[in-house]
């Protein structure tokens, strides 16, 4: 055990593990105060992580080990946890986030239906999801992944009952979902990357003979180079390995679960699809991403099939960025708006990632732009959440268009919500300003030039769909109703803070953004020189003049006009009328309904996979199933009765016949010992 | 005098009927079953001291009256921590489940004589103090399957059972006498010595016959295992516990160390017998039970299928092999003891063995059954349980030794067993028909404290063998020598 960092990164994990079951274990005269314990366990679980904080400057990394078992050809898993400043940024950040929501929940979920269950799968995913970003090894990683996946199946069908007012989707003609249908959804296309993921994590083990990240990187340079000999497998393995990131985070083709899965409690929405577990995707990505970098630009003979790790994960981040942002510009229900833009953002920190290890040139500017995007966006898209949840209560509808609040009713949770939108647009000076502008450079810097006019592209589409949710929600225009007056006015403080805290550390960071920006590069860099032996000349941080730096900006600032223009005159000064301009334009009409349906992209998997499977089903019963059945439940069962029946009658029961078994024993030694060979 | 540990036991059994008779006056038996715990707890720790010494220092030596001697080495540790361990389980479940019994002191004597038989028979050195132990701990074991003697079926189990071991111990006893003529000397080592140089006879293989039927009949192997049906399910559930956990089992230690030490002459044929009698024990073992419908009766059969087991990892002969055979030891020492631990806790609330009478039991006893339910599975072989570690241990010596075949017949006979342990489990799941049932409540306190542990014990076991692994190894080693 480490003195530097003591029990801090097991207790990081461990305690909201073990507060996932406290409030079982505590009596039930303690009413809602057994919640509280929960939260307090989130608590301490943050402060274990602020605690590991203080260290990352002076250590590169270090691995605090356990051994667990060893497999037969000698490669031993152990629970044993990985410090770096990847994983110890990420743990701050979910730690606090989780926190922060546990928080905001305790008063949301007052007198909810479940709330033993909702306490205990919160907890146990915070803990799962600590536990991925810690461990040292591929298996234990893999444990918390699927802890996190499982919870989140729980957490979504929340209200499994299915009541009408849970349902999502609609509004009439169009068709609603049930909670349970939604966390199904979640866990068979979740799971299918998983299944993806873990076989190419085997493949790997095949190669390298080892989990463990440190070895990994120690050892690319040997394992590599002999996966690289057949051609194809390295391919096989990226794409494989990415298929679970991708569903993780909801990214195409696997993201039509997240949109669904704001059937749970809004603040399963926030922790899970917004502020943690989508991220763990992108944290995948980011801790193997320096083996594939080191394949392709470090290693001699460089392996150019490495390329494509990068290659897919650049184009499917920035197409899933552009595609969900596109979904998000017609949403109608609010939490679906934000889902939408979760996949958005996130393809943006995927992109960013992907672009990395393009050119030596943007590894540092790509990784660093897309950990510091993912730490902002989970900053204001939880505390976008947190706002929903309490506009959702507020006006009984799920639809921002039956919304209607003014900014003096909800002066604190208008102005908060505001801001996180605007740091989603990317407005300076807040967060998301300066990682978006990080992303754009990066995009420039690797010569991308088809990715960075995608995501700029994608940065007016954002601020179109973002000012138009709030518009809609806010800004009416005409006199609000009082149908609703008795839920007007701010939430209690316990849910009004959360977001609050979230809102002023949106400004706070982006006021000192560059700064911020600047001392996690400077982390990364140490850290791709401790851990992954990329060394400076491997990672060409061309110094970029300031007119190329000045471009993206520019380009950013211009796109959000573009957004944004359009988007104010429609739904804030209402100066167009957006139906009358539908009804106009044929072509609009058209991309609207295409818009609407996802891009049918929804609409085919269910063909392909849910029909054609139920199609299959009758055949199946009939032809395979019933002759099978017949033998295995009828023909096996009977062989057995009648040799138990035979069998039993050796059990006499008579005392003089097991004598005799005696004796019959003493034959069949003395004929077994001739047998083998004696006389 | 008989080195700490066997002095302990052999010091509490005998003033336990004194510490007896004292609490019988005051009205508060159970603190005489706690005294006898305490000398279970005691011995255990001297057990971990010599563990200490032998891991450091190699095999110890103790010689007492008659010149006896005891010659303790890893396995013999290995073993008797099993036993001690099962023993406390045992001891501490008793406090209640006996409290409507009379002659509580007599039991916990037998008891601590039974175990303090089994310790001595690990520790032993030589023939003649291995088979004094070896017969203290029958004839305990005897009068504690009759211990219930107010009625007529356990008196008849136990009759049987002593018959049939008393056969036995005689063809023990002979093939024993016919070794001694042989080389003068009843030494474990010296024999080993003395055979070795006079190599193989008939007169060896007639003496290793009767040794196999004696030992055979304490471990029940098919076909003199039909006393163990009887015996385990008339005792009461802490003895079937130790008699399926452990008592068994000690005819199966003896099998290792008579066969390894004194038979390695003829090790070629014998394992091969060990072999074909292997696979008979374990099919008989576990396609009896298929259709039993009495609880314990179809406990202690499983048994004789797990003997089966154990006794492919031991026709393996190699370290691997033992290895597996001693963990499968320690393991369903660990298993089948929980298991009729809770089916004790089920008799001790609905008074009957009879499945179809306690349907539905799991939902007013809870824990009892998830622990029940948890150690069939171990029972099974299901992972992440410390069961499937000990037998894919066994299956893969097997496949090490070119035995494969009998690696299957385990694997096939893991999914012929489930169909009774799942069946088992079913029963406990159904609806609630009786109305015994239905007033049930969960067990006490005191007895479900050792079936927690033992749960624990199933699960850690599973999850981190390691331990175990290398404390078997080592007794393994200790009797193959040599990696």
């Amino acid at each position: 055990m480490s003195l530097t960092y003591g029990f801090a990164p097991w207790l990081c994990w461990a305690l909201p593990t073990i507060g996932s079951v406290i409030h079982f274990v505590l009596p039930k005269g303690l009413g809602r105060a057994r919640y509280a314990a929960v939260v307090l366990f989130s608590f301490m679980s943050w402060v274990m992580a602020l605690l590991m904080l203080s260290s990352i400057p002076t250590h590169g990394y270090e691995e605090l080990g356990g051994f667990w078992f060893s497999l037969p050809e000698g490669a031993s898993v152990g629970i044993g946890i990985l410090l770096d400043s990847l994983s110890i940024i990420l743990a701050n950040l979910v730690a606090f986030l989780s926190f922060l929501i546990l928080v905001y929940s305790f008063k949301y979920m007052e007198g909810e239906p479940g709330e033993n269950r909702y306490w205990f799968f919160m907890s146990l995913f915070i803990g799962g999801m600590l536990m991925l970003i810690l461990a040292n090894n591929f298996i234990f990683f893999f444990i918390g992944w699927k802890i996190v996946g499982l919870c989140s199946f729980g957490l979504i069908g929340h209200y499994y009952t299915d009541d009408r007012k849970y349902w999502i989707g609609g509004p009439p003609p169009h068709p609603f979902q049930k909670p349970s249908r939604c966390g199904l959804k979640a866990l068979l296309v979740t799971t299918f990357g998983d299944v993806a993921l873990l076989g190419g994590i085997i493949i790997i083990y095949l190669y390298s003979g080892t989990f463990n990240y440190v070895e990994l990187y120690e050892t690319a340079g040997v394992w590599l180079s002999k996966m690289s000999e057949t051609p194809g497998i390295l391919t096989i393995t990226t794409l494989l390995l990415l298929a679970g990131p991708f569903a993780k985070s909801a990214q195409f083709p696997f993201h039509e679960w997240l949109p669904e899965a704001m059937a749970g409690p809004t603040p399963v929405s926030a922790l899970i699809h917004a502020a943690t577990m989508v991220k763990a995707g992108v944290y995948f990505v980011a801790r193997v991403l320096p083996i594939f970098y080191f394949a392709a630009w470090v290693a001699t003979p460089a392996i150019q099939e490495a390329l494509v790790f990068f290659v897919v994960v650049a184009a499917v981040g920035g197409f899933t960025a552009f595609l969900a942002g596109t979904q998000a510009m017609v949403a109608l229900e609010l939490k679906k708006a934000l889902a939408y833009s979760t996949m958005s953002v996130i393809g943006y920190m995927m992109l960013s990632l992907g672009v990395a290890g393009m050119s030596p040139a943007a590894l540092v500017e790509g990784f660093t732009s897309g950990i510091f995007h993912l730490i902002n966006h989970g900053i204001f898209k939880a505390a976008l959440f947190l706002c929903a949840g309490v506009l959702i209560h507020a006006s009984h509808s799920i639809y921002i268009t039956d919304m209607n609040f003014s900014s003096k009713e909800m002066k604190f949770t208008w102005a908060f919500m505001w801001i996180a939108s605007l740091a989603l647009i990317g407005v300076p000076p807040l967060s998301g300003f300066w990682s978006k502008d990080g992303i754009l450079l990066s995009c420039l810097e690797s010569g991308q030039f088809a990715l960075f006019l995608l995501a700029a592209l994608t940065v007016a589409v954002t601020s179109f769909y973002t000012i138009r949710f709030m518009g809609i929600m806010f800004h009416k225009g005409h006199s609000v109703e009082k149908a609703h007056g008795d839920h007007k006015g701010e939430p209690s403080i316990l849910m009004l803070l959360p977001y609050g805290i979230l809102a002023v550390l949106t400004v706070g960071i982006g006021l000192i953004g560059p700064w911020v920006k600047e001392s996690i590069q400077e982390l990364f860099k140490d850290q791709f020189y401790a851990l992954h032996m990329i060394s400076a000349e491997h990672s060409v941080h061309a110094s970029v003049s300031p007119i190329a730096e000045a471009v993206p900006i520019a380009v950013s600032l211009a796109m959000i006009a573009v957004g944004a223009l359009p988007a104010y005159r429609a739904y804030i000064s209402h100066k167009l009328d957006v139906s009358r301009i539908l009804k106009r334009y044929e072509i609009l009409r058209g991309l609207h309904v295409f818009l609407w349906n996802r891009w049918y992209i929804d609409a085919f998997f269910n063909k392909v996979f849910v029909n054609s499977v139920l199609a299959s089903r009758e055949p199946t019963a009939k032809y395979i199933e019933g002759g099978i059945d017949l033998a295995l439940n009828v023909g096996i069962p009977r062989i057995f009765s009648g040799i138990n029946n035979n069998i039993r009658k050796l059990q006499t029961g008579i005392l003089s016949v097991n004598m005799l078994y005696i004796l019959g024993f003493m034959l069949i030694l003395i004929i077994a010992f001739l047998v083998l060979g004696v006389l | 005098m008989f080195s700490p540990p066997i002095d302990t036991l052999l010091i509490f059994a005998l003033t336990t009927p004194v510490i007896g008779w004292i609490t019988e006056r005051v009205k508060k038996v159970q603190l005489c079953g706690a005294y006898s715990t305490l000398g279970l707890v005691i011995s255990l720790w001297y057990i971990y001291e010599l563990f200490g010494a032998i891991s450091t220092g190699g095999s110890q030596t103790y010689t007492s009256f008659f010149s006896s001697q005891l010659r303790i080495d890893m396995l013999g540790v290995f073993m008797a921590t099993i036993f001690v361990l099962i023993g406390i389980f045992a001891s501490v479940y008793s406090l209640r489940y006996l409290e409507r019994d009379t002659g509580i002191p007599l039991f916990y004597s037998l008891l601590l004589l039974m175990i303090s038989g089994m310790v001595g028979t690990v520790f032993a050195g030589d023939f003649f103090t291995f088979f004094v132990f070896w017969e203290m701990m029958c004839i305990s074991s005897y009068t504690l399957v009759a211990f219930r003697k107010q009625r007529w079926e356990p008196i008849e189990a136990a009759f049987k059972y002593l018959i049939m071991s008393s056969a036995g111990s005689a063809t023990l006893l002979f093939g024993m006498s016919i070794l001694y003529g042989m080389c003068g000397t009843l030494n474990f080592q010296g024999l080993a010595l003395a055979l070795s140089n006079v190599g193989s006879s008939v007169w060896l293989y007639v003496s290793a016959i009767f040794i196999l039927i004696g030992l055979g009949v304490k471990s029940a192997i098919v076909p003199l295992h039909t006393w163990l049906p009887d015996a385990h399910s008339a005792a009461p559930s802490p003895i079937s516990a130790m008699l399926s956990g452990v008592v068994v089992e000690t005819g199966i230690y003896a099998i290792c160390r008579v066969g390894f030490t004194i038979l390695a002459g003829i090790e070629v044929q014998w394992l091969g017998v060990l072999a074909i009698l292997s696979l008979v024990t374990m099919f008989v073992g576990n396609l009896t039970p298929l259709l039993q419908t009495d609880l314990k009766r179809l406990l202690a059969y499983s048994s004789i299928g797990h003997i089966g087991y154990m006794l492919a990892g031991l026709a393996t002969g190699t370290v691997l092999g033992l290895t597996g055979t001693l963990m499968h030891i320690f393991n369903h020492g660990i298993m089948k003891g929980a298991a009729f631990l809770c089916a004790g806790m089920i008799l001790y609330r609905l008074e009957t063995r009879e499945m179809k009478e306690m349907a539905g039991i799991g939902r007013k006893m809870p824990v009892t059954a998830a622990i029940f339910a948890l150690s069939l599975f171990a029972l099974t072989g299901m992972p992440p349980l410390n069961g499937f570690i000990s037998e894919l241990t066994i299956i893969m010596a097997t496949v090490e030794a070119n035995m494969a075949w009998l690696g299957i017949a385990v694997i096939v006979n893991s999914v012929i067993s489930a169909a009774y342990y799942l069946r088992t489990i079913k029963a406990l799941l159904q609806p609630i028909t009786q109305k015994k049932v239905e007033e049930a409540k969960e067990g006490p306190l005191v007895m479900l404290i050792p079936l927690l542990i033992m749960a624990g014990l199933i699960i850690v076991l599973g999850i981190f063998p390691d331990i175990l692994i290398n404390f078997a190894r080592s007794a393994a080693i200790a009797l193959l020598g040599g990696g």
